[in-house]
């Protein structure tokens, strides 16, 4: 490879335009961003993006009372974080999802494991699953706080109804699929019922339960911010409450942005413990 | 032919297997009278088809018996009912002396597709069958499947998983799965059917030494002329709808056999007189109902009837 600078390219490895009886055209290329040409655009999207904000309410453009401002919440933060306000509203919160999606994946893994398995009981539970999955559970929080008051009971229980469905539907959906030869496998070497779910079925179901949790934990948060909007008033949920009736914007800034912070981390740490799982897939 | 087989059973573990076969010919699987039907429904009526009908079959303990018919006509059927995979109508099934009543561990299959279980090494993989069985200990597993990699080439590649995997490596953890239980009699479905023809050619030569290696009786399925007459000691010829086997072959070369025997005159003329008597025109439809089942149909030479009952 001696090419010099004068060198003809070939205009195809060049990826550029092809000069043809249609004329130059561009022809349609795969486009490749880099892992950190895409971080530093994100990370340029998002600090414009607090750049115009900040310079839109301090200019008064827009209401800084009604739309807040970036300084205006990281002092907010700063404040909430040392009188303890924010601590307790984590801890509030985080006990209930703790303790809501806790519930939701022993009954969703155990429940979704039994219906894709055994078909009769299959018959029996999916009607019930399927309507409930479809319908708007949180419609059922007025009932809900009729059945159990307004306590944490009542929190837990709109979690766990928010996130079981997805997770008892995605693992039954898993399990239900066995492959037919590796089941024949086993069979040929006198393996029960249990050797087929226990080195067959589960195991296959994984990508399934994966997808599962991970549906489960998105409709989980949904279910502590309704939980605590309407039952309770606690936790970062009712802190944004609270600050939206006194018009203390910024407040309710710094609870959202904890909320969607701690999705993210969460959905981070199920998509490493996924991959670890995954790995002979590759 | 026999005593290979009969010191590799008698080291094996104790009491699996029967004591006195009866009659004089130790036939290690007898198949007599077989028929199976599958009923289907369509619509409103439920139509049986016969798959198969009348099929006699035996196997001497150490023979390579090869199964060869076209596409359809109860192959995979006829060795899912000798597995215990599939239930059957009518006649009986015998291995060593036991009716076949379901899957056992005096026999192991080795599956047309590898059917490996991709979230498992192939060491695992390997392991699979002698775990299920919980016939051996588990700390003589490792040994065990260490001994059936080694047997068919896998060495060096225990930790690897499926998809790392050829397609041939893939056929020879199947049958190293098949053969770590030390079963008497394997039932291989045209295994080598989905590889191209230079591993498939390998994998031959190193299955025909391998079975005499270790005395193994081998039912093997395969819709490939050359293949049956080379892995064979007899060929079992079969015919569709319904599906009976139609004529036997002895093969007239010692084994452990080379590839050589393929260029042989003889070879080529069995080759011949296969591909002939296969031919759909040749024998399905001017036969008479009601041929004899067993006895060579449309076989001029050594096709004769080999099951003696
Ligand atoms: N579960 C089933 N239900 C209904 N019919 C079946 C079933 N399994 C097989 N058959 C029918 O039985 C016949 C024989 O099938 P089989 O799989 O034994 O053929 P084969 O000789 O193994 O063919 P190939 O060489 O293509 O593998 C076919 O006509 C098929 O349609
Ligand atoms: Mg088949």
């Amino acid at each position: 490879m001696i090419a010099g600078p004068t060198a003809p390219t070939d205009p195809l490895a060049a990826g550029g335009a092809a000069r043809g009886p249609l004329g130059r055209r561009r022809v349609a290329r795969i486009r490749v961003v880099s892992r950190p040409e895409r971080l530093a655009i994100g990370t340029v999207a998002i600090v414009a993006m607090l750049v115009f904000w900040q310079f839109a309410a301090d200019e008064h453009w827009i209401n800084p009372l009604a739309a807040s401002s970036p300084s205006a919440i990281w002092h907010a933060a700063g404040s909430l974080i040392s009188t303890g306000v924010l601590g307790k509203a984590v801890a509030e919160t985080a006990g209930l999802f703790g303790v809501g999606f806790g519930f939701s994946l022993l009954v969703g893994l155990g429940v979704g494991i039994v219906v894709g398995w055994n078909p009769r009981v299959d018959a029996a539970v999916d009607p019930f699953v399927s309507i409930l999955y479809a319908a708007p559970r949180i419609a059922l929080t007025p009932l809900i706080t009729v059945w159990v008051g307004i306590g944490f009971t009542a929190q837990v229980v709109i979690v766990f109804l928010t996130a079981v469905f997805p997770i008892i539907i995605n693992v039954a959906a898993g399990v239900r699929t066995l492959d037919r030869n590796c089941f024949n496998v086993a069979r040929s070497f006198l393996g029960t019922n249990i050797d087929v779910l226990r080195t067959v079925a589960l195991p296959g179901a994984v990508p399934s339960i994966i997808s599962g949790v991970r549906q489960g934990l998105a409709q989980a948060l949904i279910g502590v911010v309704v939980a605590e909007y309407f039952v309770g008033q606690n936790g970062v949920g009712g802190l944004i409450v609270a600050s939206g009736f006194t018009l203390n914007t910024a407040n309710a800034f710094v609870g959202v942005f904890v909320f969607a912070g701690a999705s993210l981390v969460l959905t981070g740490i199920l998509k490493a413990f996924a991959q670890r799982a995954d790995r002979w897939r590759i | 032919m026999a005593e290979p087989a009969a010191r590799e059973a008698s080291a094996r573990e104790p009491g699996i297997r029967a004591a006195g076969e009866d009659g004089a010919a130790p036939s290690l699987l007898r198949v007599e009278q077989l028929s199976k039907s599958f009923s289907r429904r369509s619509g409103r009526e439920t139509r049986t088809v016969a798959v198969l009908e009348d099929v006699w079959l035996s196997l001497r303990p150490g023979e390579l018996l090869t199964v060869i018919g076209p596409s359809g006509c109860g192959k995979s059927t006829l060795l899912g009912c000798v597995a215990g995979l599939l239930g059957y109508d009518s006649g009986t099934i015998v291995v060593n002396g036991r009716p076949v009543e379901g899957p056992g561990a005096d026999r192991a299959v080795v599956f047309q597709h590898a059917s490996l279980l991709p979230w498992r090494t192939v060491r695992r993989n390997v392991e699979y069958g002698l775990e299920l069985e919980r016939r051996i200990p588990r700390e003589r597993r490792p040994a065990l499947a260490a001994e059936a990699i080694a047997l068919v080439g896998l060495g060096g590649s225990e930790d690897l998983y499926p998809h790392e995997l050829s397609g041939g490596m893939q056929q020879r953890v199947n049958l190293a799965r098949a053969l770590a239980t030390r079963p008497e009699l394997l039932l291989m479905d045209e295994p080598f059917g989905a590889l191209d023809a230079l591993t498939r050619e390998a994998m031959q030569d190193e299955l025909c030494a391998l079975t005499s290696r270790t005395g193994v009786a081998t039912l093997f399925i395969t819709h490939d002329i050359d293949e049956a007459l080379l892995l064979g000691d007899r060929v079992a010829m079969m015919s569709a709808r319904p599906g009976r086997i139609a004529g036997m072959i002895d093969v007239p070369f010692d084994r452990p056999r080379s590839r050589d025997v393929t260029e042989k005159q003889e070879f080529r003329e069995l080759a011949q007189l296969l591909r002939h008597s296969l031919r759909p025109a040749a024998t399905s439809p001017g036969e008479p109902p009601g041929a004899a089942g067993v006895t060579g149909v449309g076989l001029a030479g050594p096709g004769r009837d080999e099951d003696r009952r």
